[in-house]
């Protein structure tokens, strides 16, 4: 059963018209170049900033987009499974939405989706996200779905919001993925990797959050993701780094924040809509 | 030679008139020759069996003197025809398998005139060109006979990574078609309509077709060379699964997805610059492909390069003059059922195509609407496609070659346009891709049987014949005389 999240939207998403487009972005280019985290089309490339590239000698004006004719719009969509608390990240959804209507011409669904693991629903969303803190335990349904998911093309981020490798959520959780992928499927993902520069650069990596910093849950600080590859790509990416706590705050409590933490997000939706 | 005995009677006319006292050694005559009981002479029995003695007289003569005559005017004929041939020469002919040694006697001993072969086969080459060269020695040839019903084959080359090959296969309704190549069998079928097709992975060597057994042979005559693919799209998923299935496909794609105003996602070349040295195709997903629209019309129409519009990229202005026809309104979001299984394209949301251009062609169709249509524009090709997106197709399809399907789908779009230069092949050896027109190209078309020959005395056959028949009427004759005595 598909349900949307519309409660949980605010910000700027939430006022965007429906399939996005129909009204020209560039009329809302203004108020984003303005925003602190917003990257003005003639600032210079800086670490940090969108990995984005214009061709040399052109100018950057002319690179820019031309209203979009109305396109399926990206919807955020969260996972709902039957062995756990799949619900407990729901607050950052509205955040991500605002972030990727903030930072890109993306049209995106000013609502978000709950999609169950078990059905067939969740193969119309290629991005799904994944949380929870409470043991986690597939039906064979979901494991059936999950690896089909994931060889079809679909991108599967799942977050610990524990952020605590010694909790129970990572630790069924990789047992799970041991017993749908294999043993030895979740790799390493290199902080060279191009998830880190698909839209901001990453030059360390993972963004820390500020769980770790400050000493929660398992008191480590986390230097790498893990990924399922098919190929070159990642199909499933696990973080023990609780973005889900991090990313969930008001969309309003941005503007008190130096550097906004969900900007991570946006390169996780680029890379899911473009490898 | 003995003399043959007397004749039991002689009829009363042979003797002299005036010796009926005597008899020819001069005895006189009996007065009474005549037996008691015995009919007397003169009697009306006497003068009856005179009278059949002298019928079957002359009939033996009348035949005699027929056979002498037919025998005469046969002699006369055969010394005739041969007068005749010395001066023009015989036309012959040979049936089936005599064909090959009649072509031997017929380019040696003999020189017709007029040749013709009753084929029950398709000739090998060396036999056609031999019926070919009697024209230029100056015995016209011709030919009929039973041969297969025409058939080809074909092979070139599709533009794709994964360089397959296309096999066209002609032959009649029904017929049983086989292929293989020099490493062994590689697919067979039924011919349905005036033939089959056949796309195989991977060919090695010389393509053999057998048609109901009738052998045919070709070889690739060129290769082609493929270049990347560009896809051209705003961040999304349609844009992203087309690039993956073209590259699970084999093509090198380099692709721009639109992501901020600053700037795009690129994946491949920093700079593109349209033309065919770097691609082979663009795929324009969505009204990003604005940016290229003035470098379009050039790369297609004076490069030859392929290019696949899909849904609302239609809608861009400036790539209307480049599309095979209009796009409608999209009529039906994608809602994939178990009804929709077997044809998930059922399923996508369409915007038909109307107003096609003067050239364009409908590649598929569903129920009523245009869906993908294609044209030549140039030297290049365009493909439009009215679906509005496919991605659901590969991730949400219900078949279990979803994955697949998607990925041959676009395959097949990508060779249709595809920008590929050939390039010939040295081919070694001679193939043999049309047998029959191969025949009829060598040595013309079937000539009616009835044609054929000039005279019956041009049959070879016949002359023995007539000898017999000569030889015979003049024993017939021979005997007829010695029987009733005559030298």
């Amino acid at each position: 059963m598909e349900r949307a999240v519309g409660e949980e939207v605010t910000g700027r998403a939430a006022g965007l018209p429906a399939g996005h487009g129909a009204g020209p972005p560039a009329a809302a280019a203004p108020a984003r170049v303005n925003h602190p985290w917003a990257r003005r089309i003639e600032d210079p490339p800086a670490s940090g900033q969108p990995a984005t590239r214009v061709p040399r000698g052109a100018d950057p004006r002319r690179a820019a987009l031309d209203p979009p004719l109305p396109a399926e719009e990206f919807r955020w969509t969260s996972v709902q499974y039957e062995v756990g608390d799949w619900e407990s990240g729901l607050g950052m959804v509205a955040n991500l939405i605002d972030t990727i209507a903030r930072y890109t011409v993306l049209p995106v669904a000013p609502r978000g989706s709950i999609v169950p693991l078990g059905s067939r629903q969740i193969f119309e969303h290629p991005f799904v996200w994944f949380t929870g803190h409470f043991p986690l335990a597939f039906t064979e349904q979901e494991r059936e779905n999950l690896l089909e998911y994931v060889d079809r093309g679909g991108f599967i981020v799942m977050d610990d919001h524990n952020h605590d490798i010694d909790g129970e959520f990572h630790k069924t959780a990789h047992e799970e993925i041991a017993r749908t992928f294999g043993e030895n499927a979740l790799q390493e993902v290199p902080n060279d990797h191009e998830l880190y520069t698909k839209f901001f650069e990453f030059d360390r990596g993972p963004p820390a959050t500020s769980h770790e910093l400050n000493g929660w849950g398992d008191n480590l600080l986390h230097r790498h993701l893990y990924g399922v590859f098919r190929g070159e790509r990642i199909s499933l990416l696990y973080s023990s780094k609780d973005y889900t706590s991090e990313w969930s705050f008001g969309p309003d409590t941005k503007r008190f924040i130096a550097v906004d933490p969900t900007r991570f997000g946006v390169n996780l939706v680029v890379y899911a809509l473009t490898s | 030679m003995p003399s043959p005995p007397d004749p039991p009677a002689r009829p009363p006319s042979r003797e002299a008139p005036g010796a009926t006292g005597t008899t020819s050694s001069g005895a006189p005559p009996r007065d009474d020759p005549t037996p008691p009981g015995a009919n007397p002479p003169g009697s009306s029995a006497d003068r009856d069996l005179e009278a059949a003695i002298r019928l079957r007289h002359r009939l033996r003569l009348l035949f005699e003197r027929s056979t002498r005559a037919a025998a005469l005017a046969l002699i006369v004929l055969l010394i005739g025809h041969a007068i005749y041939s010395l001066r023009e020469r015989p036309s012959l002919r040979a049936d089936g398998t005599a064909v090959e040694e009649a072509l031997a006697r017929w380019s040696t001993s003999e020189s017709p005139r007029r040749i013709h072969a009753a084929l029950d086969s398709i000739p090998p080459p060396h036999l056609r060109d031999w019926i070919a060269a009697f024209p230029g020695a100056g015995t016209e040839a011709s030919w009929d006979g039973g041969t297969p019903a025409p058939s080809a084959v074909s092979v070139e080359p599709v533009a794709d990574p994964q360089k397959p090959s296309k096999v066209w296969v002609a032959a009649r309704p029904g017929a049983r078609v086989g292929l293989r190549d020099e490493l062994g069998a590689l697919d067979s079928t039924t011919a349905q309509g005036f033939g089959t097709v056949f796309v195989l992975p991977r060919l090695e060597g010389r393509v053999l077709a057998s048609i109901d057994g009738q052998g045919l042979a070709t070889d690739l005559q060129d290769s082609v060379s493929v270049r990347s693919a560009l896809v051209v799209a705003m961040a999304g998923w349609e844009g992203k699964f087309i690039v993956a299935a073209l590259e699970e496909r084999g093509w090198q794609v380099d692709a721009r997805f639109a992501v901020a105003p600053s700037g795009d996602v690129e994946q491949g070349a920093g700079r593109v610059r349209l033309d065919t040295a770097s691609y082979s195709f663009v795929v324009a997903v969505d009204s990003v492909i604005k940016r290229y629209a003035d470098q379009l019309p050039r790369y297609v129409r004076q490069q030859g390069g392929g290019l696949i519009v899909v849904g609302e990229a239609s809608s861009v202005p400036a790539l209307a003059p480049l599309l095979p026809a209009r796009w409608g309104i999209p009529s039906r979001p994608t809602d994939f059922r178990p009804e929709t299984a077997d044809d998930p394209r059922r399923a996508f949301a369409l915007g038909d195509l109307y107003n096609l251009k003067d050239g364009a062609v409908v590649l598929e169709t569903r129920e009523d609407d245009v869906a993908v249509a294609g044209w030549r524009v140039g030297d290049g090709r365009v493909i439009q496609i009215g679906y509005q997106g496919t991605w659901r197709w590969r991730m949400a399809g219900l078949a279990e070659d979803a994955v697949e399907a998607h990925r041959l789908w676009w395959s097949a779009l990508a060779s249709g346009v595809a920008y590929a230069p050939r390039f010939d092949r040295r081919i070694a050896g001679q193939v043999e891709p049309t047998p029959l027109a191969s025949l009829v190209d060598r040595i013309g078309a079937p000539a009616p049987r009835e044609l054929e020959l000039a005279g019956i005395l041009d049959d070879p056959r016949l002359l023995p014949l007539l000898f017999g028949v000569l030889v015979g009427l003049l024993m017939l004759e021979w005997v007829s005389r010695r029987l009733r005595g005559a030298g």
